[in-house]
């Protein structure tokens, strides 16, 4: 399979008009575009999944457990991205695992993310009044059936919107994914800037495809939000 | 022919550094501090010299070019000594405060010259027609060629060896090394990183077959591991050349007298022989 190279037009002579450089890499552009959103979903759900599961490790009354959620936090949360990143991809390569370059980025995120969404989810649990446990306590249910059907439910509330932020972070963090050679957008923006030079063009358009991305999500989190705090 | 406006204020401006550049080698014999030379008002050397410094964008991740010293933690090489020669005539000045080494990429070295950020660019960079419209280039001031580096037991022979779709070959975002990498050997998968550092990791590591830039670059990484080899010979002739900004009014020229002066003087050699000696013997500098 040959890979996409981005059209230029003939050398030499005046600069091509503005936007040239757009109009014609619509298509890798377009393929870059893609690859962000499917590392963007693929990390997001990882994050998520692990963030339940350690949000629910810190939240146990068992030490032990409480002390592995809190080790994933702190690690996790506390090393920058990029440093994951080129780990997932170099450092675990010389060490004899070979991940390809889309797995080591989407892994890396979503471990990185998952710290930050299991702080969230514990925090939306903290939120909720002590008197409901006592409530539900009373009413006899067990602890499974009072986290499932008390305190779970109106922690939720409290969550997305930090849910929100992190998602939305998420999606901007999956650039990061370009410096291990993932064909993301911005990948394909530095390939079509260095064969064009159009810098300007090239990056206020890729800014925008980004927004693209965020500003949905930015609007359908303000959607739930509204919807959530309807009765408050 | 018509001589435009700014080709004559070029010519006069450089005609006054190169001027002010031969009284300043008369005068410079004795041991107290020599004077700063002077260039005309408005020309860009002139600008440099008010400022006290002229500031270059060097490769920190280039053995033997520009490469950042993990024991003394200086900037040091090739491209390195050749700016230092171009500040030590501007200033008729040695000492290293008259010189600020930036690090660039590929990527990053000619925005940044266009925006200002440094004022010449020495990064092991190729004269194209295609950066010509973006940027003024000096005189060759070395030629390379683009080779590739592989593993010592590997069976690839010459760059066409990988035009399979199941072969990888890596190079830096930006260079003119991965545009030809698609000339060669088209189907084959490319890999890019940020810097050729980046890319010889990931040939250790067995993630890409070959990395293929110039002859020079690729060089350095085997001096530094045995285990890698290069092969085929120069597939391209890469003119180095220093990068100026298209609006340094009389910059070029008087870059381009230092170079002269360099190659003619000796210099250049002295700077090549300390260099890259082992590549092989210092040969004529080219025009």
């Amino acid at each position: 399979m040959q890979q996409a190279t981005p059209t230029v037009p003939a050398g030499g002579g005046a600069p091509p008009p503005a936007g040239t450089a757009i109009l014609n890499n619509l298509p890798l552009f377009w393929e870059g575009f893609k690859i962000t959103v499917a590392l963007g979903v693929l990390a997001l759900l990882l994050a998520l999944i692990l963030g339940v599961i350690f949000a629910v490790l810190r939240s146990v009354p068992v030490r032990p457990l409480r002390a592995i959620g809190t080790a994933y936090v702190e690690f996790f949360r506390n090393t920058p991205l990029l440093v994951q990143t080129f780990f997932a991809y170099f450092g675990l390569g010389a060490a004899g695992i070979r991940l390809p370059a889309f797995t080591a980025a989407f892994l890396a995120l979503g471990v990185y993310t998952g710290a930050f969404v299991t702080e969230a989810i514990r925090a939306g649990i903290l939120a909720v009044d002590r008197g409901q446990y006592e409530a539900a306590r009373s009413l006899g249910l067990s602890y499974v059936k009072m986290m499932r059907y008390v305190v779970l439910p109106q922690a939720f509330a409290t969550t997305v919107p930090p849910l929100g932020n992190l998602a939305i972070a998420l999606a901007k963090n999956t650039s990061l994914a370009s410096s291990i050679a993932v064909a993301d957008l911005l990948y394909n923006a530095n390939l079509i800037n260095s064969r064009t030079f159009a810098t300007y063009e090239v990056f206020a358009f890729v800014g925008l495809c980004y927004l693209a991305i965020t500003l949905p999500m930015s609007a359908a989190l303000g959607q739930i939000e509204r919807r959530l705090t309807r009765y408050r | 022919m018509r001589l435009s406006k700014r080709a004559l204020l070029r010519g006069v401006a450089g005609l006054t550094g190169t001027v002010a550049l031969a009284a300043c080698g008369q005068a410079g014999g004795s041991s107290a501090p020599a004077a700063l030379p002077t260039f005309a008002p408005g020309s860009y050397m002139a600008k440099i010299v008010q400022r006290g410094k002229l500031v270059a964008g060097v490769k920190q991740d280039q053995p033997l070019f520009g490469y950042l010293n993990p024991r003394t933690n200086q900037l040091e090489g090739f491209d390195v000594d050749i700016v230092k020669e171009i500040a030590k005539a501007l200033f008729n000045d040695a000492s290293p405060s008259r010189l600020e080494l930036k690090p660039v990429t590929s990527a990053s070295r000619i925005p940044l010259l266009q925006e200002g950020g440094i004022d010449i660019i020495a990064a092991t960079m190729t004269i194209t027609d295609e950066r010509k419209q973006q940027i003024d280039f000096s005189d060759v001031y070395y030629l390379a060629g683009q080779s590739l580096l592989v593993k010592k037991d590997s069976p690839t022979t010459k760059i066409q060896d990988l035009d399979k779709a199941d072969k990888t070959v890596c190079s830096a975002t930006g260079s003119t090394s991965e545009q030809n990498i698609t000339k060669f050997a088209p189907n084959a998968q490319k890999v890019l990183f940020a810097g050729y550092a980046d890319c010889v990791t990931a040939l250790q590591q067995g993630r890409a077959d070959g990395v293929s830039t110039d002859d020079i670059i690729l060089a350095g990484f085997a001096a530094q591991d045995p285990t890698l080899k290069l092969v085929g010979g120069q597939i391209t002739t890469e003119p180095y050349g220093l990068g100026i900004n298209k609006s340094s009014t009389g910059f070029l020229e008087f870059v381009n007298s230092t170079l002269r002066t360099m190659k003619t003087n000796g210099r250049w050699k002295a700077i090549y022989n300390q260099w890259l000696s082992s590549i092989g013997p210092a040969p004529e500098p080219p025009k």
